[in-house]
C-alpha cells in the first residue's frame, strides 16, 4: 500500500543519491558539507517516523549548522 | 513579554543579513527557552515540528524526471521551438504563458503550471531563446532577469486565476473566515468577484512585459552594438 511514509522513504533515497554524488565530487572544495547536509535530511526522512523527536530535532539543528557555519553548493 | 524575543532576533539577523536559516533556528530555539521549556523540551518540539512538515519537500521527487528530460533535451527544442518564430519576444512568450496559466487555474487545473514542473523546464527556456534569438548570448544578469520574470508571470497568473474556480482551499478559506465573523458570503459570489481583479491583474502585468521588453532591447541593443565595433 502506498502511504506518505513511502513517498518518506522515496524522499529519503533521493536525498541519499545526492549526498552519495556529491560525497565523491572531489572537485568540489565544500563537497563534504553538500554529503552531510544531504546526508542528514536523507536520514530525517528514513528515520524520521521511528526515532524519538528530540533526536529529530538534534539533526535538523545539525542540518543547519552545516548550511549556515559551514557553505554548501560549490565555491 | 520576554517571549517576544524570537521577533527581535529574527529582525536584527535578517537587518545583519546572517544566514537566515541560522537566524531563524535560534530565534525559536531561544523563543521556547525564554517560554520556561527545558533544553531537551525544545529540541523535541523543534524535532516533532520539523518531521511533521517534510511532506512540503515532495515537490522534490519531481526533479529526477525533469533532470531526465532535460538530458534529453528539453531546454534545447523549448528554445529552438520559440527561435523558429521571429515574433517571439520574451514579453509575448510570458504574455501568452500568463493567459494560459490564469485561465487553466480559473478552470481549477492549478497544477498544470508550476515552477518546478513548468517555468523551469519550459517556460523560461523559452523566454530566454526568445531573447536569444534577437540579441546574442545573453550575459548571466539578464538571463537571470528572464528567469525571474518568468517565474514572476507564473505566480501572479495562478494567484489571480485560481479564485475564479469555486472549489479551490482559497475561497472555502475565504468563506470560512468571513463567516466566523458574522459575513455571510456564498462561494460563487466570491468568484465571480474575483473576475475584475483577475482582469486588472492580466493588464498591470502585461504592461510590466512590455517594459521588460523595452528594456532588454534597450540594453542588450546597445551591448550588441558595443560587441560589432
Amino acid at each position: 500500500m502506498i502511504t506518505l511514509e513511502t513517498i518518506y522513504w522515496a524522499m529519503g533515497l533521493l536525498a541519499a543519491g545526492v549526498a552519495i554524488i556529491n560525497f565523491r565530487d572531489s572537485d568540489n572544495p565544500r563537497h563534504y558539507n553538500n554529503a552531510a547536509f544531504w546526508g542528514i535530511y536523507s536520514l530525517t526522512f528514513l528515520l524520521g517516523s521511528r526515532i524519538p523527536h528530540f533526536a529529530s530535532g538534534c539533526l535538523a539543528i545539525a542540518m543547519v549548522l552545516v548550511a549556515s557555519v559551514g557553505k554548501l553548493g560549490q565555491s | 513579554m520576554l517571549t517576544l524575543i524570537g521577533i527581535l532576533i529574527v529582525v536584527v539577523g535578517f537587518a545583519l543579513r546572517i544566514n537566515p536559516l541560522l537566524v531563524v533556528t535560534v530565534a525559536g530555539l531561544a523563543t521556547g527557552l525564554v517560554s520556561g521549556l527545558g533544553p531537551i523540551e525544545v529540541v523535541s518540539a523543534f524535532g516533532k515540528a520539523f518531521v511533521e512538515s517534510r511532506y512540503v519537500a515532495i515537490v522534490w521527487l519531481l526533479l529526477p524526471v525533469i533532470g531526465l528530460l532535460e538530458r534529453s533535451g528539453l531546454k534545447e527544442r523549448a528554445r529552438a521551438l520559440v527561435a523558429g518564430i521571429p515574433a517571439a519576444t520574451t514579453g509575448r512568450v510570458l504574455s501568452i504563458y500568463f493567459i494560459v496559466r490564469q485561465v487553466s487555474s480559473a478552470l481549477g487545473l492549478t497544477s498544470l503550471g508550476g515552477h518546478a514542473q513548468m517555468v523551469r523546464p519550459l517556460v523560461a527556456p523559452m523566454a530566454e531563446g526568445a531573447a536569444e534569438t534577437r540579441y546574442g548570448a545573453l550575459p548571466l544578469k539578464t538571463r537571470d532577469r528572464i528567469r525571474a520574470h518568468a517565474a514572476a508571470t507564473d505566480n501572479v497568473a495562478y494567484f489571480f486565476g485560481e479564485d475564479i474556480f469555486i472549489a479551490i482551499g482559497s475561497i472555502l478559506l475565504m468563506k470560512g473566515f468571513l463567516e466566523q465573523n458574522g459575513i455571510r458570503v456564498e462561494p460563487t459570489q466570491l468568484a465571480k468577484w474575483a473576475i475584475p481583479t483577475a482582469i486588472a491583474a492580466f493588464i498591470i502585468h502585461n504592461v510590466r512585459l512590455v517594459l521588460l521588453d523595452r528594456s532588454l532591447s534597450r540594453e542588450l541593443s546597445a551591448t550588441k552594438d558595443a560587441a560589432a565595433e
